[in-house]
């Protein structure tokens, strides 16, 4: 019993004192420039294969003809707005509870990246729209509710570049996209609790993916490219503001130095 | 299936491929935005560190120099 305690506490300390190390800015600033790479071209590689499958592998769909072909980008768009919005939630949640800066790092750097996902899910569910439904927009609950969506990635843009101060700018901003966390249950469930034009789950389904495997594969494919876009985005972007924050330090100076 | 038919889609390609080429806009917008706030940063970081140097002790003039012969 007190062997398992003593075994405990020490894994606890090392994780903590990984988090520390993970989140000092130096660490950060270096990790991530090694690391980015690796992201980025593992992410064309993928949007490669994934592209190629999605629009000459897969068979034509029997009831929408070609214009499915849309899903492949539209869906892992869609996805990636609501991940996105989650991140920079949880790391607002951090950086208010433990004070870690690079959690308001990793939120800021998320927002641009996320509303870009939010309006191409917007855009090409319109396009896809027009030749499935007959019309480019409907106010039905789902696009409704992405489009707020929208709205609060702006508003978080916009509250950050409002603020000077950015301990501040990151209090109002990490208080934003918890509240406006509401939005994303809301968005996830709306095909079930009303009655949208929007079609309903295909593949997160308990019964499992209502999709053939020509098909659902291109997709995974193309979910896992953006995740990666989005990572390498996310990073490249925290490592200026790092970077920018970390401005009089001397590790900051050195890095210019020898730049 | 002729390279017309591909890009045609059975009248579906004037809906299809827009939708990838915005995507792919987006997406390459963001890896420019990224390299252009780091590349404009680093300059801004640069500069300031020069100007501290100059405004500095004569002795670092040496330093400056060096500094601008690398860049």
């Amino acid at each position: 019993m007190v062997w398992e305690q003593e075994w405990l506490i020490k894994m606890l300390n090392a994780i903590w004192r990984w988090i520390q190390k993970f989140s000092s800015p130096k660490y950060f600033y270096n990790i991530s420039g090694r690391m980015t790479p690796w992201f980025g071209w593992s992410c064309l590689l993928l949007i490669l294969v994934g592209v190629y499958a999605g629009l000459v592998l897969a068979p034509v769909d029997y009831q929408q003809g070609n214009s499915y072909r849309i899903i492949f980008i539209h869906v892992p768009s869609a996805w990636m707005s609501l991940f996105i919005y989650i991140v920079m939630a949880i790391s607002g949640a951090i950086g208010l509870i433990w004070r870690i800066k690079l959690a308001h790092v990793i939120s800021s750097s998320s927002a641009l990246i996320g509303a870009s996902f939010t309006f191409l899910a917007l855009i090409t569910g319109s396009l896809w729209g027009k030749p499935t439904w007959g019309t480019w927009w409907v106010w039905d609950a789902r696009l409704t509710s992405e489009l707020i969506l929208l709205f609060l990635y702006l508003g978080f843009i916009a509250l950050r570049s409002a603020i000077e101060d950015k301990s501040s700018a990151d209090r109002a901003t990490a208080v934003l996209a918890l509240v406006g966390a509401v939005n994303i249950p809301i968005i996830h469930y709306s095909v079930t609790w009303w009655n949208t034009l929007h079609q309903g789950t295909t593949v997160a389904r308990l019964d499992g993916p209502a999709i053939h495997s020509s098909m659902l594969i291109p997709l995974l494919l193309m979910a896992l490219a953006f995740k990666l876009f989005y990572v390498t985005i996310v990073l490249m972007r925290a490592r200026s503001e790092v970077l920018d924050r970390e401005r009089n330090s001397s590790w900051v100076q050195e890095v210019i130095r020898s730049s | 299936m002729s390279l017309a038919e591909f890009i045609d889609m059975g009248g579906h390609g004037i809906y299809v491929w827009p939708a990838y080429t915005i995507t792919f806009i987006v997406l390459l917008l963001n890896i420019v935005f990224a390299r252009v706030r780091m590349r404009d940063l680093k300059r801004d970081l640069k500069n300031q560190q020069r100007l501290m140097n100059t405004q500095g002790k004569s002795t670092n003039s040496k330093l400056v120099a060096s500094n601008e012969s690398k860049t």
